[in-house]
């Protein structure tokens, strides 16, 4: 192939890249219609918790799965095994125990309940008619989605929440939760895998 | 209502116990034996340490629920700190303690109710910081392992050195507050496994896994 030839066409496909990319970051509406088109993730997670009161972070590394509209299973494998499910609008938490999972109660609690119903909006790309939050499109690379609170009850402990896309239009690499009293909650995906068939009984139940 | 206050007793504390075998009561007219005083408080920090122990509380009504707990601990200043985190990382409870003095940074619904805080505080005293009150009780036993007892005029503390170190908290003579029982120490003063028996009517145990360690700049 000619020399100016090949440079022609990666001109090309980086033009049609950039247009790509600007056009689904170009407003809320543009975003969730991106987004619409991931009905599933599969990936690892390495969450980390920053706390004024340690050094460094506590890590914690685990596996997510995502299934459109609102199904979520997250497995943690350490340092807590346990597996929260999110699935027809019930959060429930189960906690490996000896020789098995057992119902952790805890995830009752309201702060719980929030943030888990939160992250499936957020991978729809719910940002606009999200009554919880109001998002705020930050361009760059990585682009990224600031979220703020609209709620008291969501103020009490989320201050913000910033959203980074990766390179693949519409999809998240990471979410960062900052909480109040220097505290935050950094989420980072690896090994994305988009569309892949996902058992709806992995979000019914542990097994 | 019973959703409410079911949650909330699932967090009336943050301690550790675990019950071993039963400990003889020192007779509060035993000879004091201050070599034997000094190893019984021997089981709490001296120096400033900070801690993260994955949490397991089993609660009334067969509940079940886990979390990580970050602990600072400051002995000499009786200074505390705790923040207790859900285990996706929400933080539920912030505070610190120091003497009679309590400062709450974050407590989110339940955990701000006085009974929760009021709980937790009582649970951290007796897990990490040494009795109050006088020392009534305090001897070697034949097995070489020691048993004292202090008492503030209302409750008595018992403390029971062993491979095992077991504290029990008893309201009356008969009566059992608090059990707890620390296990695997180490040369910062922790114990990498610990369980807190709470006693009575929504009684509950917490048990204690170490998971990583600390040494507060200040």
């Amino acid at each position: 192939m000619p020399k100016a030839l090949k440079k022609a066409g990666m001109l090309v496909a980086a033009c049609l890249f950039c247009m790509l990319v600007s056009g689904w970051t170009e407003d809320l509406k543009s975003i969730q219609k991106t987004m619409s088109g991931v009905q599933s993730i599969s990936a690892d997670v390495v969450q980390k918790k920053h706390l004024k009161i340690l050094s460094k972070p506590l890590s914690s590394q685990g596996h997510f799965l995502y299934q459109a509209p609102d199904s979520l299973r997250w497995e943690y494998s350490s340092p807590i095994k346990s597996i929260v499910l999110v699935h027809a609008g019930i959060v429930k938490r189960y906690v490996w125990k000896e020789n098995g999972f057992i119902e952790d109660t805890s995830v009752k609690l309201e702060a719980v309940r929030i943030v888990m119903g939160q992250i499936s909006k957020w991978f729809q790309g719910r940002f606009e008619d999200n009554t919880d939050f109001t998002g705020v499109i930050k361009p760059g690379d990585p682009f990224r989605i600031v979220l703020t609170p609209r709620n008291d009850t969501i103020k009490g402990f989320i201050t913000e929440v910033v959203i980074t896309f990766s390179q693949t239009p519409g999809v998240v690499s990471a979410i960062e939760i900052i909480e109040q009293q220097g505290t935050s909650t950094v989420l980072e995906f690896h090994g994305v895998v988009l569309n892949h068939p996902i058992p709806e009984r992995l979000f019914e139940n542990v097994q | 209502m019973r959703g409410y206050l079911y949650i909330a007793t699932i967090f009336c504390g943050l301690a550790l116990v675990h019950c071993a075998h039963p400990m003889p009561h020192p007779q509060d007219t035993a000879t004091l034996n201050p070599e034997a005083t000094m190893r019984c408080l021997s089981i709490y920090p001296s120096t400033p340490v900070r801690a993260v122990h994955k949490i397991d509380a089993t609660l009334p009504y067969n509940g079940y629920a886990s979390f990580i707990g970050v602990t600072e601990l400051f002995p000499l200043a009786n200074r505390i700190k705790v923040v207790l985190l859900s285990v996706e990382g929400v933080v539920l409870f912030d505070a610190e303690f120091q003497g009679s003095e309590t400062k709450i940074n974050i407590a989110l619904s339940p955990l701000n109710h006085e009974d929760f805080i009021q709980g937790l505080l009582g649970d951290i005293r007796f897990l990490f910081l040494p009795p109050t009150g006088r020392v009534t009780a305090s001897q070697v036993r034949e097995d070489g392992h020691c048993v004292c007892a202090w008492s503030d005029g209302v409750r008595k503390t018992e403390i029971q050195t062993g491979p095992k170190a077991v504290i029990r908290a008893r309201p009356g003579p008969k009566r059992l507050a608090r059990e707890a029982v620390l296990d695997h120490p180490r040369p910062d003063g922790l114990f990498s496994e610990m369980s807190l028996t709470v006693k009575g009517v929504g009684g509950y145990t917490l048990t204690f896994e170490l998971l990583e360690t600390e040494k507060p700049s200040d």
